[in-house]
């Protein structure tokens, strides 16, 4: 009877850790897969984007137009929700009012013409992901288009990703005069601190124009 | 009061007999050659056209010709930017004087061959008709002009700017002034612009326009980028959709807020070691746990 009682016993602390290796490993394999997928999603598409065969090439720079079209092919952002910025009255960039619009700031440069076309897209807001959430995945060599409403798109090659400290951020170099049409995307990055509830810091894709097309 | 008239008008009349006096020795070298064969020969010769008899004679004695401010002798320069030539005949000089508030005025009463004498008053009472004028002898100010014959104005000689004129009100000023209603745009932007001097800071977008328009030669350099739009940064000072918005000529200031942390796309990697700890303590703790009741069992 007491080795009946014995071998039940043994038999019970067997299932329990094996139980509990068992949950070890899923949790581990969770870990491990939210890892791997969180890092292989942020890149969606193609680096450069396939341009039509047809295309009638535009002297570049080019006139003021407003923004049509944004596509980044590698991260799967194409969207029409824009709008223009302008400065708040603390003469910060004004930002989108959702989550998924990109703005382009008209302080600017329009997408062609000489200097830097500034636009501006949350991470995540109000509990929606934003329309730059995966922009810190873009990598030098990446394309943008942009499609202006005059039917004309360009395109940028991206230069280099770089996230800034805010309180540090690169003034001149986002949105001073450059020598030819150039682009800079910009959104939140690093950690988020609750207690003022904003990112430390931006994520700022700086591009330049590399042939415009209708 | 009438006693300071008489005298104020003996004034005039004196000043203008005298400098018609210092201008005859220069009428004779303008006289006419009896070659012209058009008004505008025979004007410019110093003569009068007789349309009946077609042909240029002489004018009377206060005829002249027209010299130019910088004592020039010459009045065929009418083409000249920058310079009103006129080339009046003259022959009877009647003096007469205006209820004026600012000006204590003479009249000429000529006989204008050319449209540039022709005076018009927009401006309520006050009238300021002098046709031709200025010379060095004869130096029109606000006060007391007096009155010669025929002047050519230059854009040198701003003494002269009151005459052969069209006086009217002012928009853009709080005052009233003395325009010459016939002056090339040359030479009323050197005029504006050696008396006054706006920019865009102080007028509207309105104003600034209505300017240039009358003024395309943009005297003041309203529209410096020459598109034809003077000031256009105050073109929506006044527009009520732009409320809340501010433009800047600066750069927009400090980093860009463009996320509120209400998702995990923005967690890093310390975050996700930092889970992968606490789930990794969880089962070690359950595993302890686990073991201790075992041996109880």
């Amino acid at each position: 009877m007491a080795t009946t009682t014995e071998h039940q016993s043994t038999q019970q602390r067997g299932t329990a850790r094996a139980t509990i290796g068992v949950l070890l490993v899923v949790a581990l394999v969770a870990v491990v897969a939210y890892l791997t997928v969180g890092a292989t999603s942020a890149r969606t598409g193609p680096a450069v984007a396939d341009l039509p065969a047809g295309r009638t090439e535009v002297a570049l720079p080019l006139d003021w137009a407003e923004t049509a079209n944004l596509r980044i092919p590698s991260i799967g952002v194409d969207t029409r929700q824009l709008t223009e910025l302008g400065q708040t009255e603390d003469r910060r960039l004004e930002v989108p009012r959702d989550a998924t619009t990109v703005g382009h700031y008209r302080g600017g440069a329009a997408p062609g013409q000489d200097g830097p076309a500034v636009y501006a897209s949350h991470v995540d807001y109000g509990g929606v992901e934003g329309g730059f959430a995966r922009l810190s995945d873009v990598e030098a060599g990446d394309q943008v288009l942009v499609e202006r409403t005059d039917g004309v798109t360009v395109v940028y090659a991206v230069d280099r990703v770089a996230e800034v400290p805010k309180d540090a951020f690169p003034t001149v170099q986002v949105y001073g005069a450059t020598p030819g049409p150039e682009l800079r995307l910009i959104t939140c990055g690093g950690e988020f601190d609750a207690d003022v509830r904003s990112y430390e810091d931006n994520v700022v894709v700086y591009g330049h124009a590399v042939e415009a097309y209708r | 009061m009438r006693g300071r008239r008489s005298s104020r008008s003996a004034a005039v009349v004196l000043a203008g007999c005298v400098g018609l006096a210092v201008m005859a020795p220069g009428l004779a070298l303008a006289a006419p050659t009896g070659s012209e064969t058009n008004s505008a020969d025979c004007t410019a010769a110093g003569g009068r056209w007789s349309e009946a008899e077609n042909k240029c004679s002489a004018v009377s004695s206060t005829a002249t010709s027209a010299p130019s401010a910088s004592n020039s002798s010459s009045t065929d320069d009418d083409s000249v930017a920058g310079r009103s030539s006129t080339s009046v005949s003259q022959n009877d000089v009647t003096v007469t004087e205006s209820n004026t508030t600012t000006n204590s005025t003479t009249t000429s009463n000529s006989n204008n061959t050319s449209n540039s004498n022709n005076t018009s008053n927009s401006n309520s009472n006050n009238t300021t008709t002098n046709n031709s004028t200025t010379t060095n002898n004869n130096t029109t100010t606000n006060n007391n002009s007096t009155t010669t014959n025929n002047t050519t104005v230059d854009i040198e000689n701003n003494t002269s700017i009151e005459n052969n004129t069209t006086v009217y009100e002012s928009n853009y000023f709080s005052n009233t002034y003395v325009f010459n209603s016939h002056a090339p745009n040359a030479w009323w932007g050197t005029y504006w612009r050696h008396r006054y001097d706006v920019d865009c800071d102080e007028l509207t977008y309105d104003e600034a326009n209505a300017i240039l328009e009358w003024d395309s030669s943009d005297p003041f350099r309203l529209d410096r980028d020459d598109d034809g739009e003077a000031c256009e940064a105050r073109a929506h000072d006044d527009d009520d959709d732009d409320e809340g918005h501010v433009e800047y000529v600066s750069y927009p200031e400090g980093g860009v807020s463009t996320g509120d942390g209400s998702t995990g796309s923005g967690a890093s990697a310390v975050e996700v070691a930092l889970a992968a700890g606490a789930v990794a303590g969880l089962g070690a703790t359950g595993l302890v746990v686990a073991r201790r009741s075992a041996r109880q069992g």
